[in-house]
């Protein structure tokens, strides 16, 4: 399989957690399954199902049919919830995109396809999703949820409304989750896992969305979003306060794109050099200019110009890979 | 990652043990700790094994059966280390009862905050090993759950940066603490931790204490408890009595 297939091979990362494991939650586990099971795949894919815990295990269920075969079971003997499960399934992924779907819903035909598209067409994008359907477990639909589609349209979302990514209809780079250490696990974010870490991705990352609802959420009395409404509301507006308060909608895009042009590099190093100054608080050898991005992309920390004391780290030992810039032209920048 | 499990029981539950932990891992290293030993005591004999075998593992890393680590644990920590050169990275841990939902244990306060309360969960931090066997820190015989403390300022004592990401990483199953109590009753270990906490005060300087707290970011905290701030108080006080004391 040559470089490009294998860029678009694809881990599906199902977790399930059966409290009661009914005929009713079979159908919908087949159902979703089945949804994958009909996609086109370019290249290699897996489902990754990570059993969380449930009183009877998955594996002992009879759910799986011939089109099944793609199926890696992983099992936690305790239930450990959402986050914890994503993440034990982000480690074990085998393939540099994930694709999210959970239990009790189900993808529509040729949405990966055209998710994967973008990622071929764009090696920036980072992460996708699509429009969505609400609907019932009897399948007749409640509510059509369909955003705008560019980046600067995610970011004013997830600044303006909140979640902008609808999480089972999500396509991502196995290597932004890793770097971000996958879904938070702070109990403040039960039940918003998904926006606490958009929150951050999209603050270092390009991200787009189809224009089109190819994603069925299957809305019933169990659901997440039902059961613990107040409880994501509270977190939602937490994390969206924080979000809002940056004032990046409309600035992102063009610091990161000025930022990858100093530093040589794409904007996807870009995101990755910001991220780690951020997350690390890091002392980088930088031409002066990056100074200027820097600061629009991260307002919250005090950037400066390091005189002397701290040894700073040579920009490929941060971000991996970029054309290497002369001595002279460099200083150490600090974020505080 | 080479998991080191020290056993404290009769040898045929070690033989059993033994087995369990070889099936799982069989890279696993099994010590056994005297039966007399109490509390975290019995991690020291892991140390005393690390001590000899300081060439083979760069960091080291704390685990009791009751502890849970998430899925990035090491690698958040391990990369926490790489980047900023600290000798402990140390990440939030929750806790959890029988039944109960998780909920999250101590914040972080600034490093030098640790003379006045200990706020880094042992489960939850990474180790350079060179700093551990430069310190010769080790775990006290039984101090009513001061150990963990105590070893920290052991180890601050040695002049540890310690490194602080704010992300969940590992979660705490309470346990009942019966066991230990019934050992005996613990030995002057609040006169051990005081004379300690003096003597990082001392090494460290008040001109450390407020350097720590300026470039502490308390943003990315949750807002100061009353008590976190009686202990950031009272540890201004320690800094400042050790000033005085040195003249």
């Amino acid at each position: 399989m040559g470089e490009r297939l294998d860029t678009l091979s694809v881990s599906v990362l199902l977790p399930v957690y059966f409290k009661k494991a009914g005929v009713e939650e079979i159908r919908l586990l087949r159902r979703a399954l089945d949804s994958v099971s009909v996609q086109t795949f370019p290249a290699q894919h897996e489902v990754i199902l990570v059993d969380d815990g449930s009183p009877t295990p998955i594996k002992n269920l009879d759910f799986v049919n011939e089109a099944h075969r793609k199926i890696r079971i992983l099992r936690s003997e305790r239930n450990q919830g959402l986050a914890h499960a994503l993440n034990r399934g982000l480690v074990a992924a085998r393939f540099p995109l994930i694709a999210r779907l959970d239990a009790d819903d189900r993808w529509r035909p040729g949405k990966l396809e055209k998710q994967l598209r973008l990622f071929e067409a764009d090696p920036d994008l980072t992460i996708n999703a699509t429009g969505m359907t609400l609907i019932t477990p009897q399948e007749q639909e409640i509510e059509l949820h369909i955003r705008k589609g560019d980046w600067i349209e995610v970011l004013k979302f997830c600044s303006e409304l909140g979640c902008p990514l609808p999480h089972g209809s999500v396509v991502a780079r196995r290597e932004i989750y890793r770097l971000l250490g996958g879904y938070p696990q702070d109990p403040t974010f039960t039940h918003c896992e998904d926006y606490a870490l958009w929150s951050v991705w999209l603050r270092f990352f390009k991200a787009n969305m189809i224009e089109q609802a190819l994603y069925d959420y299957t809305v019933s009395a169990g659901s997440v979003s039902v059961v613990y409404a107040q409880q994501q509301a509270t977190a939602s507006h937490s994390v969206n306060q924080r979000f809002r308060a940056l004032g990046l909608v409309g600035r992102l895009p063009g610091a990161l794109a000025e930022l990858s042009s100093i530093i040589r590099g794409s904007i996807l190093d870009a995101g990755i050099l910001a991220y780690r100054i951020w997350r690390f608080r890091l002392c980088v050898r930088l031409p002066p200019e990056a100074l200027g991005p820097l600061r629009t992309i991260l307002p919250d920390r005090r950037l400066l110009i390091e005189k002397s004391g701290v040894r700073p780290f040579p920009l490929d030992r941060v971000i991996g890979t970029c054309a290497s810039q002369p001595e002279g032209q460099l200083v150490a920048i600090r974020a505080l | 990652m080479v998991p080191c499990v020290v056993v404290c029981c009769d040898m045929d539950s070690v033989s059993a043990i033994e087995a369990h932990v070889r099936a799982i891992a069989p890279a696993a290293v099994i010590l056994r700790a005297p039966s007399s030993g109490r509390g975290k005591e019995q991690i020291n004999v892991a140390l005393d094994y690390l001590d000899r075998e300081r060439d083979r593992f760069t960091f080291v890393s704390f685990i009791e059966e009751h502890h849970v680590l998430y899925p990035f644990y090491a690698a958040r920590l391990a990369e926490a280390h790489e980047l900023t050169g600290a000798d402990i990275s140390f990440a939030l841990s929750t806790e959890r009862g029988p039944g109960d939902a998780r909920k999250p244990r101590r914040s972080a306060l600034p490093t030098a905050a640790l003379v006045a309360a200990n706020f880094v969960p042992l489960e939850c931090c990474l180790i350079r090993t060179d700093l551990l066997v430069r310190s010769r820190a080790r775990f006290g015989d039984y101090m009513g759950g001061l150990e963990e403390w105590d070893f920290m300022l052991a180890l601050l004592t040695a002049g540890a940066q310690f490194w602080h990401l704010p992300e969940t990483l590992c979660e705490a199953r309470t346990v009942s603490q019966v066991e230990d109590l019934e050992k005996g009753p613990a030995i002057d270990f609040r006169e051990r931790v005081l004379a300690r906490r003096r003597d990082v005060a001392r090494t460290l300087g008040t001109a450390q204490f407020v350097r720590d707290v300026a470039e502490f970011d308390f943003s990315d905290r949750p807002p100061l408890s009353p008590e976190e701030i009686a202990q950031l108080i009272e540890a201004r006080h320690v800094f400042e009595n050790a000033e005085a004391l040195r003249g």
